[in-house]
Parts: structure tokens; C-alpha cells; sequence
């Protein structure tokens, strides 16, 4: 009997096909729009994650505090035992960087090896040589790279290209740097520019160098030592989760016997993206608009939904009128109705999200490219228009495309009472 | 017996320095004893083996250092300990500052912005390094009054900078009279404000002049920290090679 | 008489109908607001730099680069008079130079900013400043904003040293007084930035009339010795942002859009489906397939209007409420937008008209598409119901 019935509904398409189209699209629509807004916003929020703040992080107090004077002295020693720990009471999710944030004088050498020109900049030290480093694809350094290639020895840099600009500097110049050691002494260390980057902000492109991590510790003479640890969660977890796992690592931290090198005032602690850049209040607000937004379009799915369901209903007033002529009572008839839109709204759902879900996945993995008039405002990480999919983008899909199927045919159904026998039975013949 | 003696010549010491202040203080020609200092402290030549203890408040490090003068426009440093800045030299000639190290092989001109920096993580800069006139040479000097330090008497003497482009327009100089020598030095800011104190400790006569062993550099404006210079070995009038002051000493 | 049957069958559609004009209505309210609200973003935060910062442009000392705080000292410039005489409202010199503070006795690198106090292009919170003699006192009077104050520990009424070096070299240090926290919209110049008078910081340094830049308030042309950067080029980060927001923006339209195309689309086809016999009839009476087409495509005309008449009527009461209240997002200013208080749409009526052809069209090209197969129809198997299945 279900059989037989679901065949009929199969083969009619005004009683499917034309129903399923539109939630297919509907909640497509709505998967995507959710998955581009969530991809839109949190590729803001990874921009700062990625270059600066991590999704987590764990600095030492006292270089946090003065994080513009950029205290080597407060770096965190026993980096193995630190990334163990960090691994052990963080989500298995989350990849930890080290990082080391300084800053240094560039002297640039002439051909006699003489100063040519001196600039303070600003730096950043990171894995950017071993095979299994995500830091290079977080950073999208392969195509920023406007010139040169990444560091692939010891003591290679990598520069922003507008300093290089100014400078004076291409690929292959031997740079001196000129800073303060770990323990405040004089460092000065040699390295060459290997590759000239676009990061797509003013401020980077014209100050900002990036060393590798075992480089910098060289150089600043920390052996063992990062100033920062950064975790990345994979893309698609949400940042409620990041919450989660902070507290747990905070009560962690509190119970943590430090390692044996770090100084007695090492105090370290635990900052999610929230903490810093007041990236919160920004999250709270985008919460807000998103609502709306996936709000007013979901409201507008219902009601295009709605429709369909009644035109569908309105289209086989002839048929009503012929079951209810032989015998079927109306609430029978409402239910099957009922089952049928259900039904509908449920495998609408399923293509729908399969639609838009692979769409949206296919934004996030590969992105939409808007092309030159875009890369020409210069931005690393936006040029690229990206979604996210995500558990919750689904759910608001799915939910209002089944509520309006089944809500539409319902409506459409409560005309049958309305109508006499006759009337429907007329309405076939006509229909 | 004899300690009353003691306290009656301490009482007429006590009496003549009272009394007698007004006219020594007349007697002292500040810009002479300035002179006298000067002359003191910089010989033809000199040459000092020296530790730089540097306290920043967490950590003390020490460095070693070989250091050769002519007059006040030359010098030149070669740093020993500890193993990191081994083999860094220092070259000063006539206002320019290089720095060698072994791990660029380069010559880098500390020029500019990097003269203000700290000097090699102390509470002296680069620039501080670089004065390369006599005290008495760049500043006219005024008697302020008499102090006791460590007890001993000094005269005070206030410092104004003769050229505009002076880094401390204003100093003040602790000398002991009899001795001509300095026991304390204070660098102002243009408005007054105290920016660094420096303290001259352990004097010793070394050949035909009293120098001290041991100086103290205090940035006023910092919190905990301390530069102490210790000078081990110190001979005048020694004979520098040419090469020490040529830019070709700058390499390994 | 095309116009008369359409209108006819319209309205008879009922709730149908109705449904179909709201979600058009609607479309076309949340793509205004969309736009005018992005408007209202972009004018805000463009008005809030240039009134801080920008103004019209800044005649600069040729080589001075804000991101090289070490060589601000090599690139101040006496103003000439061309400059110098503008009236108060159209000018703004800045001197901009390094400086330490020592907050706890821990040191802070500053940017000292400043600026002339009789001006009034550049609004900045510096009232504070104003009632202090031009002469130097014992205390700087100076003020920093918010989010400098909570960085630097600072607070109305703290004395803090500044250490600053004056044209010849010398070091001068003094106590400077926080007379006020001020409240700057625009983060750039609140970050690590000691706002103080023009005349005391050119006293301080020994730079009797010289400025880093003069900020006015429209191009005057080329003065010799200055460089002229206009708007563009000081605030292109936040162009470039901008320009990507329009095109997140479009794309979000877009799906917006093809809701409403689709659910046009939809409700044409079951039209056609269950109205076959009365085009059958239409045609056998003698109607041309162009004319019947035309009917149905004047029924999404009339959707279309319809949905502009609701879209006004829902629209405009919308606006007019949320132009008074406005979108807070205060929050923003504490990341790198130079924006602090609610934001206002801002209308355009000539892309709002544009937005609404648009939708228009498509709505009409949308209720045209399925129809135009009646084109093809054979009439007699239309009349029985048997020419579309």
C-alpha cells in the first residue's frame, strides 16, 4: 500500500516534483546563504586568527602585558614539554603553533658589505620549513608570494613587499638583523631575503618581516623558547567550542607543574580569539545579524514554501474530490496528505542539503575567486570569497523546509473541508 | 689621650670646613677643578680590561671586554666573554660608531635611531658611549655647594651644555677637591628632570693618577635596573697599535 | 482588454497571489536596507576619518611615512603662508614626533601628536587642551584616548614622565598630565597616541612653526616643498575593505533573489499546468499564443507592482523607525574600523530605483519564462487538458 502510494506521488509531478523543487532549492538556498555568511565572518576571524591571535593562545602573562615592547625575556622555555601538555589538555582538534613575535632594526648591507640603510621592523617567526607545518597554507604564503620562493635553508626570510619598496631590496639581498637577545644582550645575524609577500594590509606590507622558527631561535639565541602558542581548531568547528576548550585548559593551567627552565614569575595563561581585539563583542554582534538575516530568509523560504504547498493542494481538489466521494473520510485524507508533505520536506531537506551543503563545501574548500578587480584591493586572505559549512547552517535549513511543506499542503488541505464532495468532484472533471 | 686628640683635630677640621667654606668655595674655579678632572681621567692612551655586570631587574649578565683609547675621539673594544658576544668589536672614530660581529662578519655603522638604543642590553646607549669630547670641553661649569658622599666632601658642580645639540643639555658633577676627582654624576633632561645617576666607586692610584675601579650607571626613569662598570686592568700611556683604530680591524 | 482578463485571473489566485507579492515585497525591502545600511557603514566610516584625520588630504612633508616612527623627526616643514592663512576651519597642522612614557616606571613608545587648537576641520575630543596657556608649564597637558588609556594603565588626572629628544638631539623629559581620557572614534589615532597641544610639543622640541603635514580641507593645488596625499590613498585599507563588503553583500543578494525567481517560477508553471483549458479556449476562440502569453506574463507584472506597492507600504514605516533608532556597532572601533556609534542607512535614491528595476525585471522574467512554451501549445490538447503533463 505505501509503496503503491509513494509511487503515485513520484509519478505525479504536480504532487512532487514540482513541492520537492522548491524545497530542494529552498533549503539549498538557505544551507548556502548560512554557510557564506558563517564563511564571510569567520574568514575576518581567522585574518586575525592566522596572522595574530590564534583561536587560542597561551603567552606568558608578562609578555602579554607588554606585547608592544615585545619582551623576548618572557618567553616560554621547554617547548617539547609545553606542546605535550598543550596537546594533553587541549581538543585532539587542535593544532598548536609555536610562534615567536619580535622586533629588530634591518640593516641593509651595499655591495661593499656596508651599511646601506637601517629601518626597525616588526616580525614574526614560525614553522615554515618542516614537510608537515600548516603554517604556510594558514598564512596562504604560496600565493601572496609576489616574488622569490619560501625559506628553505636556515636564515631566510621572507618580507613584506612594500618595505622591500622602500628598501630598496629584491630577492637574493643579504639583510643583517639587529636586535636584543632572550637575555637582553646585543644580537645581530645575518639572513637573506628569499621571497618578497603581499599580505593585503598597509601596515604588514610595509613593516612586517617572517623568519623561520628555528631560525629566530637561533638568532635571539632561544633555544627551546617561543613567545607564543597558537591553536588553530580545523575550520567548521564553532567558536562556542573554542570557549569550551579554554575553560578546560584554564583549570588545567591552575594544576600545571611547570617545567623545570621556566622562570619562577612565568605565569602563563590562556586567551581564546574572544580575548583579544575585542573580537567578542564583534562574534556577539555578528550572532545578531546573522539571525536576522537567516531570519528574514527563512521567513521568506517558509512563505515561497507555503505556496508551493498550496498550489500543489489547489491542484488536486479533483483528486480529494474523488477519494472523499468514495468514502475516505477527511481526516484520513488530511494525514495522508500530511505524510505526503512530510515525506516531501524530508527528502526536499535531504537534496537540499546536499545541494547546498556541497556548494557551500565546495566555497569553503576552493572559494570563489572574484577575479582582478578584487585582487587588486590588495587583501591576502579576502580575495577569496569563502563559506563554512556547518552542523548549524543545516539545521536552519532543514527545519523550516520541512515545517513548510508539511504546513503548506496542510493549509492547502483545509480548503477540502470547505468544498463540498460535489464541488471537488466537479473541479476533476475540470482538472 | 690620644683619642682626645683625635676628636679635638676632628673638631678643628670640622671648624675650618665650617668657617672656612665660604672662602674655599670662592678659591674653587669650577671650570678648573672640571679641567683638573678631565685631565685625571683621560690620558694620551689607555688601555682597560673591564666587566660589564648588567642587572635588568630578572637577570645579571656579565660581559668582558678589552678596550683601547686615544684621547677621547678613539676607541676601540673587543668584547671576550660571554661565549655569544666573544669576538664583537666596537670601533670609534671621530663620531662614528661600527660594530663587529664574528656571526655577520660585517662592519654595521650604529648611526641614527640605533645610537639611542641600548648598549648591548645596559643602561648606557650607544650615543652615551659615543661622547667623544672632555666634560670640561663641552660644558661650562658652576658651583653649586658642598656635599658630603660617602664621607667625603665634594664640591657640586652644575654642568650646562655649550652646543644646543648635546644630548644631557645639563649635568651634575660630585668632585672632591683635594683629590680632583668625581665621585657622582647626575645627567638631566633640557627641563631638570634626573634622567641617570652614575657613581664612581673603588678609586685607586693607578701610576700617577687616581682612577676608580668600579662605575655605576642607574636609568632613573626604569625600575630595577643597573649597569655596573668593573675596570680590572687599567694602564696609561700605553702604545695602541695603528691598526686598533682603522676600519680594518672589523673583520675576523 | 489583455490588461482586464490579467487582472481578473490575478486576483483570483487569492492567497496565492498574495504569498508571492510579499516574499517580492519583501526581497525588495532587504535589499534597500541591505545596501543603505552598507551606505550608511561606508559614509560613516569614511566621515569619521576624515573628520579625525584625513579632512580633504594632507600637504605632507615630502618622505614623512606614519609606519617609520624613527624618522619623524627628519621630516617636519615650516607651513607657508599659503597654507598657514587658510581660515581655521579649513586647515589642521600636525606635528608628529617620538616620545616614551614611563607608566610604572616600565617604558611605552608613543607617537606625539600635535595639534593646532583654533582649528575646527578635524573634530577630536581635545576640549581639554584647549584652556592651557600657549607657554609650557611645569606638567604637559595632554590626552589620550580610551583604548590607549586602558593599554598605557593611564586615567584622568595621572602624571606620567614623557621622554622626547628635540631638533638639536637633546633629551628633555617631563611629567605630562592626562587632563582628559577622550573618546576617539577612530582607533588609529587613539593607539599608542599622546594627543598634546601644537604649540607646547614645537616648544618641546624646538621646532618654532614646523608640521609634519597640514591637513585641509579641499586640494589647493601644489605647494612647493609639501606633497599633496589625497583621501584615496590615506584611506585605501578601508576602501579596499569597503569594496569587498559590496561584494559580499551582492552575492547575499543574490540568493535572496533567486528565492523570489524561484518562487515566481513555481507558481507560474502549476498556473499554466492547471490553467490549460482556459488557454486552450483563449486559443480556440481565436487568440493569438503572443496574446495569451502576454496575459500571463502581465499577471507577473502585476505581481511585480503589487509587490512594490507593499514593499512601500511595509518598506518606508521600517525605515523611517530604524533611521531612528540606527545599527550600534560600537564594538567595531575596538577593532580597526575608525567607526564608533550607531550607524544610520544612508539612502541613495538612484541605486535604490536601479535595485528595484532589478527586482522588478526578474520577477517579470521569471513569471515569463514558464509561460512562453504556451507558445507552442497545440490548443485542442490544451482544451482537453492534455497538453502539458
Amino acid at each position: 500500500m505505501i509503496s503503491f502510494w509513494f509511487r503515485g506521488m513520484i509519478r505525479d509531478k504536480a504532487r512532487f516534483l514540482f513541492p520537492f523543487t522548491v524545497v530542494t532549492i529552498g533549503v539549498a538556498l538557505v544551507v548556502c546563504l548560512v554557510g557564506f555568511m558563517e564563511g564571510v565572518f569567520m574568514g575576518m576571524i581567522d585574518m586575525t586568527a592566522n596572522l595574530d591571535s590564534g583561536h587560542l593562545r597561551l603567552v606568558n602573562q608578562s609578555f602579554y602585558d607588554e606585547e608592544h615592547l615585545r619582551p623576548l625575556d618572557r618567553s616560554l622555555a621547554n617547548q617539547r614539554e609545553t606542546r605535550d601538555w598543550l596537546v594533553k589538555h587541549s581538543d585532539p582538534e587542535v593544532d598548536w603553533a609555536p610562534r615567536i613575535r619580535w622586533g629588530a632594526i634591518l640593516d641593509v648591507p651595499d655591495e661593499k658589505s656596508e651599511t646601506r640603510s637601517q629601518t626597525p621592523v616588526v616580525g614574526m617567526a614560525m614553522d615554515l620549513k618542516s614537510p608537515d607545518s600548516e603554517e604556510i597554507q594558514r598564512l596562504r604564503l604560496k600565493s601572496s608570494l609576489v616574488q622569490g620562493t619560501l625559506p628553505k635553508g636556515s636564515n631566510e626570510m621572507l618580507m613584506g613587499f612594500q618595505l622591500a619598496e622602500v628598501l630598496d631590496v629584491s630577492v637574493g639581498q643579504p639583510i643583517t638583523l639587529i636586535g636584543q637577545s632572550f637575555d637582553g644582550g646585543l644580537v645581530a645575524d645575518n639572513y637573506q631575503v628569499v621571497g618578497l609577500v603581499r599580505f593585503g594590509i598597509t601596515a604588514m606590507d610595509k613593516k612586517m618581516v617572517l623568519i623561520d622558527l628555528a631560525s629566530a631561535q637561533s638568532t635571539f639565541y632561544m633555544e627551546d623558547m617561543v613567545t607564543d602558542w597558537l591553536g588553530y581548531f580545523p575550520s567548521g568547528v564553532n567558536f562556542d567550542h573554542y570557549e569550551e576548550v579554554k575553560g578546560s585548559m584554564k583549570v588545567g593551567l591552575a594544576n600545571w607543574s611547570p617545567p623545570k627552565d621556566w622562570a619562577k614569575d612565568d605565569s602563563p595563561i590562556i586567551l581564546s580569539i574572544r580575548d583579544q581585539q575585542n573580537i567578542g563583542a564583534i562574534m556577539d554582534k555578528f550572532q545578531v545579524i546573522k539571525g536576522f538575516v537567516v531570519g528574514v530568509f527563512t521567513f521568506l523560504m517558509i512563505l515561497v514554501l507555503w505556496n508551493a504547498g498550496i498550489l500543489s493542494g489547489i491542484h488536486r481538489y479533483g483528486e480529494m474530490g474523488l477519494r472523499l466521494a468514495f468514502g475516505e473520510p477527511h481526516w484520513k485524507l488530511i494525514l495522508t496528505l500530511a505524510m505526503e508533505g512530510l515525506w516531501v520536506g524530508i527528502l526536499g531537506s535531504l537534496a537540499g542539503s546536499l545541494l547546498g551543503g556541497s556548494f557551500a563545501w565546495y566555497l569553503q574548500e576552493v572559494g570563489l575567486n572574484m577575479g582582478d578587480s578584487f585582487a587588486q584591493s590588495g587583501l591576502m586572505i579576502n580575495d577569496i570569497v569563502r563559506a563554512r559549512v556547518t552542523v548549524g547552517g543545516f539545521i536552519q535549513g532543514i527545519v523550516p523546509g520541512i515545517f513548510a511543506s508539511v504546513a503548506g499542503t496542510l493549509v492547502a488541505s483545509m480548503a477540502i473541508f470547505k468544498r463540498s464532495e460535489a464541488n471537488l468532484f466537479r473541479e476533476l472533471e475540470a482538472g | 689621650m690620644k683619642n682626645k686628640i683625635i676628636i679635638a683635630m676632628n673638631i678643628l677640621l670640622f671648624c675650618m670646613f665650617t668657617f672656612v667654606n665660604p672662602c674655599y668655595a670662592e678659591e674653587i674655579n669650577p671650570q678648573k677643578l672640571l679641567e683638573q678632572v678631565d685631565e685625571n681621567l683621560w690620558a694620551n692612551t689607555k688601555f682597560i680590561t673591564g666587566r660589564l655586570i648588567i642587572d635588568n631587574g630578572r637577570k645579571v649578565r656579565t660581559l668582558t671586554q678589552d678596550s683601547w683609547m686615544q684621547g677621547v675621539e678613539r676607541s676601540y673594544s673587543r668584547y671576550k666573554s660571554p661565549a655569544r658576544e666573544k669576538g664583537t668589536k666596537m670601533l670609534k672614530i671621530a663620531g662614528k660608531l661600527w660594530m663587529y660581529t664574528p656571526r655577520t662578519d660585517r662592519k654595521i655603522l650604529i648611526a641614527g635611531h640605533l645610537l639611542r638604543q641600548s648598549m648591548m642590553g645596559s643602561d648606557l646607549s650607544y650615543e652615551d658611549m659615543m661622547e667623544d669630547h672632555k666634560l670640561s670641553h663641552s660644558y661650562s661649569a658652576t658651583l653649586e655647594g658642598f656635599d658630603e658622599l660617602a664621607g667625603t666632601r665634594c664640591a657640586i658642580l652644575h654642568l650646562v651644555a655649550r652646543d644646543k645639540k648635546t644630548t644631557y643639555q645639563t649635568r651634575k658633577v660630585w668632585i672632591t677637591p683635594e683629590d680632583r676627582i668625581v665621585l657622582k654624576e647626575e645627567r638631566f633632561a633640557k627641563s631638570g628632570k634626573l634622567l641617570k645617576t652614575i657613581l664612581f666607586k673603588d678609586y685607586e692610584k693607578i701610576e700617577t693618577r687616581l682612577f676608580p675601579r668600579t662605575m655605576v650607571f642607574r636609568d632613573m626613569l626604569k625600575e630595577n635596573t643597573q649597569t655596573t662598570y668593573k675596570f680590572d686592568v687599567i694602564k696609561f700611556d700605553v702604545d695602541i697599535p695603528a691598526k686598533y683604530f682603522s676600519q680594518s680591524i672589523l673583520k675576523r | 482588454m489583455n490588461w482586464g482578463i490579467a487582472a481578473k485571473n490575478f486576483y483570483r489566485q487569492g492567497l496565492r497571489a498574495f504569498l508571492n507579492v510579499l516574499v517580492a515585497a519583501l526581497s525588495i525591502i532587504a535589499l534597500i536596507f541591505m545596501l543603505s545600511l552598507l551606505n550608511g557603514f561606508q559614509a560613516q566610516a569614511t566621515r569619521n576619518l576624515v573628520s579625525t584625520d584625513v579632512g580633504g588630504g594632507h600637504y605632507r612633508a615630502p618622505g614623512f611615512d606614519i609606519l617609520t616612527p624613527t624618522e619623524w623627526e627628519d621630516f617636519t616643514i615650516s607651513v607657508p603662508e599659503v597654507l598657514s592663512d587658510l581660515p581655521a576651519k579649513d586647515k589642521s597642522e600636525v606635528l608628529i614626533q617620538q616620545g616614551q612614557i614611563y607608566p610604572n616606571r616600565r617604558l611605552y613608545p608613543v607617537q606625539l601628536r600635535g595639534i593646532e587648537m583654533d582649528q575646527s576641520l578635524l573634530r577630536l575630543p581635545l576640549a581639554g587642551l584647549e584652556s592651557f596657556e600657549n607657554e609650557l608649564g611645569e606638567n604637559i597637558p595632554a590626552v589620550v584616548g580610551v583604548k590607549m588609556a586602558r593599554k598605557a594603565h593611564l586615567k584622568k588626572g595621572d602624571t606620567v614622565v614623557l621622554k622626547w629628544r628635540d631638533k638639536g638631539g637633546a633629551v628633555d623629559a617631563r611629567d605630562v598630565l592626562i587632563v582628559d581620557v577622550g573618546d576617539i572614534v577612530n582607533p588609529r589615532i587613539d593607539d599608542g597616541v599622546v594627543w598634546l597641544r601644537l604649540d607646547h610639543l614645537q616648544a618641546m622640541t624646538d621646532r618654532k612653526g614646523e608640521v609634519s603635514w597640514v591637513a585641509v580641507r579641499k586640494y589647493l593645488g601644489s605647494v612647493e616643498g609639501f606633497e599633496f596625499h589625497g583621501i584615496e590613498l590615506l584611506m585605501a585599507d578601508l576602501l579596499a575593505l569597503l569594496r569587498q563588503d559590496r561584494i559580499n553583500s551582492k552575492i547575499l543578494w543574490g540568493i535572496l533573489m533567486v528565492l523570489v525567481c524561484t518562487s515566481v517560477f513555481n507558481t507560474q508553471i502549476l498556473n499554466i499546468f492547471k490553467r490549460q483549458k482556459e488557454i486552450g479556449t483563449l486559443m480556440a476562440l481565436g487568440m493569438e499564443p503572443q496574446q495569451v502569453v502576454k496575459i500571463f506574463t502581465l499577471e507577473g507584472v502585476l505581481a511585480a507592482l503589487w509587490a512594490l506597492f507593499f514593499a512601500v507600504v511595509l518598506g518606508v514605516p521600517f525605515f523611517i523607525w530604524f533611521q531612528g533608532v540606527g545599527f550600534d556597532v560600537s564594538h567595531l572601533s575596538e577593532a580597526s574600523f575608525p567607526i564608533r556609534e550607531t550607524i544610520y542607512p544612508d539612502y541613495h535614491p538612484r541605486e535604490i530605483l536601479v535595485s528595484v528595476l532589478i527586482v522588478l525585471t526578474l520577477i517579470i522574467a521569471s513569471a515569463w519564462l514558464p509561460v512562453k512554451k504556451i507558445t507552442r501549445l497545440d490548443p485542442t490538447l490544451a482544451l482537453r487538458g492534455r497538453a502539458i503533463t
